[in-house]
């Protein structure tokens, strides 16, 4: 009788079932044109796309109530748009110019009701990312055209307002020490009409822990789209546990913005590399992840290892010769998400041996 | 010329071919190799959407480093590493799991045979394999690389890569003799 790998082996000689044609067409595009890589790895990250589609969709809806005066008087698509067509990763080359009736009948919805973010199946998604983002990338078409400060507009809006918020102005873990003062000075340079929650970060490996800042000066409930409430504040940090994708809002106050929160996969707190091949490795990184460097670093702040995007997996080891004790190390990552949101993130490691 | 590739078309002539992006010679390198690599895929991913991901990448890596294809191996060869590299590449992003040891008995390979299952029942029982353990099984058994080789792809050690694999066939041998039994087929102890 024939060994178990050859048993395999004759199983699957001749296993070769017809891949589906848009696979090669995926491939053919990436091949013919020399811009396509970042397309190709558009249908692995469809539920991240879609879920920025979603949030395109609802700036360009916004910005649409502010150009649609002027809109259908200028039909040309400028070089501008294409700028904003890379930079919001969209994979479908669209010259097509639809009507404004079709504009309004696509994007309006989305803005009315904002409660669709949770995708419920991954099919699901893979579907509606293809075409929301078709829409999205329309509707910035012609949008965009007309004017530029709806570019800008919509840009902002698409891609999470308060950046400068997140960055410089409110420290991640220093919730309490937000003041009002702080976010409206970075609301004024936002310009923006209706965004009056903002938060230190937008992405991030779970569980991850985000400050959300309301600046009105008055109280309101913020809802974190997992199931949880904060009731009656103006910041509160929130920590998301699990990986997903959640919108939050403010329930109370007519705020209407809401922040898009993508938790990445969560990258574990320990591991035990002694080789016995269970969780050896400890692994930064994921999926939803384009761009990664990652320092370890022990207790007296000396860096033990870096990692990258290529590499990011560290086997407890200090060079070639020497490895780590048991104890708690630390990290800090700098990463960018498939959907284009840079994020840093500084976690702690156990290491048993 | 015609865009249909010619059935006659030699590895040599298609790789030459693809090495100055010729699309005639690209279509025949797919055409010729996709479904076999599309099989590969499934046994990796998680699923036929993921196997599909899988294989596009892979295959826009192979036109995009066919410059780096000599002679030496077959062209297959080179097509199957660079494509089960890229599976790999995206299971190493992904925490490579691994099965407790505890978990799993020891199972005698005596008598076991696979002529009861077919494909697809035991594409589903590799796939339900935790990535880590499905990766240097298919490695290993499959693709008929060294524990050696194994252990530098998935940057384990070689022992792992052993132990796991046994481990892996063990699962493996007991999750098909289940199968083969739930599905009303016979199998002889």
């Amino acid at each position: 009788m024939k060994n178990f790998e050859d048993q395999l082996k004759d199983a699957f000689d001749g296993f070769e079932p017809e891949a589906p044609s848009s696979v090669w067409n995926h491939v053919q595009q990436s091949i013919t044109s020399p811009a396509a890589p970042a397309a190709a790895t558009k249908v692995i990250t469809a539920k991240l796309g879609w879920i920025a589609a979603a949030v395109i969709t609802i700036g360009v809806a916004v910005t649409l109530l502010v150009v649609k005066p002027w809109a259908s008087k200028n039909n040309t698509i400028g070089s501008r748009s294409a700028a904003v067509k890379s930079e919001l990763n969209t994979s479908v080359a669209n010259t097509e110019t639809p009507s404004n009736e079709k504009l309004q009948k696509t994007a309006v919805p989305n803005s009315v009701s904002p409660d669709g973010y949770t995708p419920s199946s991954d099919n699901k998604i893979t579907e509606n990312s293809t075409t929301t983002e078709k829409t999205a990338n329309e509707n910035t078409n012609t949008t965009t055209a007309n004017s530029d400060v709806a570019v800008v507009n919509s840009n902002q809006n698409a891609s999470n307002s308060n950046k400068v918020v997140s960055n410089s102005v409110v420290p991640k873990s220093n919730a309490t020490a937000t003041t009002n003062n702080n976010t409206s000075k970075a609301y004024s340079i936002q310009n923006q009409e209706t965004a009056n929650l903002f938060s230190n970060t937008k992405t991030g490996f779970a569980p991850l822990s985000v400050t959300f800042v309301v600046n009105t000066g008055a109280n309101t409930d913020i809802d974190f789209g997992d199931g949880s409430i904060a009731f009656k504040t103006t910041s509160v940090t929130h920590v998301f546990t699990k990986p997903g994708v959640y919108g939050v809002k403010c329930l109370l106050n007519n705020i209407e913005n809401t922040i898009i929160i993508t938790v990445l996969n969560d990258l574990g707190s320990a591991f035990s590399p002694n080789g016995d091949g269970i969780n050896d490795n400890f692994v930064f990184g994921g999926d939803d992840i384009r761009d990664l460097t990652v320092s370890v670093y022990d207790r007296s702040g000396k860096r033990l290892y870096t990692g990258n995007t290529n590499n990011c997996m560290w086997d407890g080891s200090l060079n070639d010769v020497q490895k780590a004790e048991t104890g708690t190390y630390f990290y800090d990552i700098f990463a960018t998400s498939v959907d284009g949101e840079s994020f840093k993130q500084k976690g702690t490691i156990n290491l048993f041996r | 010329m015609s865009l249909q590739p010619p059935l006659t078309m030699t590895d040599e002539q298609i790789a030459s071919g693809c090495k100055s992006s010729d699309a005639t010679a690209q279509k025949a390198l797919y055409d010729k190799f996709s479904r076999k690599m599309f099989g590969l895929c499934l046994r990796y991913a998680k699923g036929r959407e993921e196997a599909e991901d899988f294989l596009q990448e892979g295959m826009i890596t192979v036109f995009q480093r066919i410059s780096s294809f000599n002679r030496e191996g077959s062209l297959e060869g080179w097509v199957r590493r660079v494509v089960v590299n890229t599976c790999l590449e995206h299971l190493r992003k992904q925490k490579l799991q691994w099965v407790n040891i505890d978990e799993v008995e020891e199972t005698a390979e005596n008598g076991f045979t696979m002529e009861n299952i077919n494909v697809k029942d035991l594409l589903e029982v590799i796939n339900a394999l935790p990535t880590g353990f499905k990766a240097v099984f298919n490695l290993y058994a499959i693709e008929g690389f060294t524990h050696k080789e194994i252990a530098e792809m998935l940057s384990i050690s070689e022992g792992t890569s052993k132990s796991q694999y046994a481990r892996a066939k063990a699962v493996l041998i007991k999750r098909i003799a289940e199968k083969t039994i739930t599905t009303g087929s016979s199998v002889n102890e």
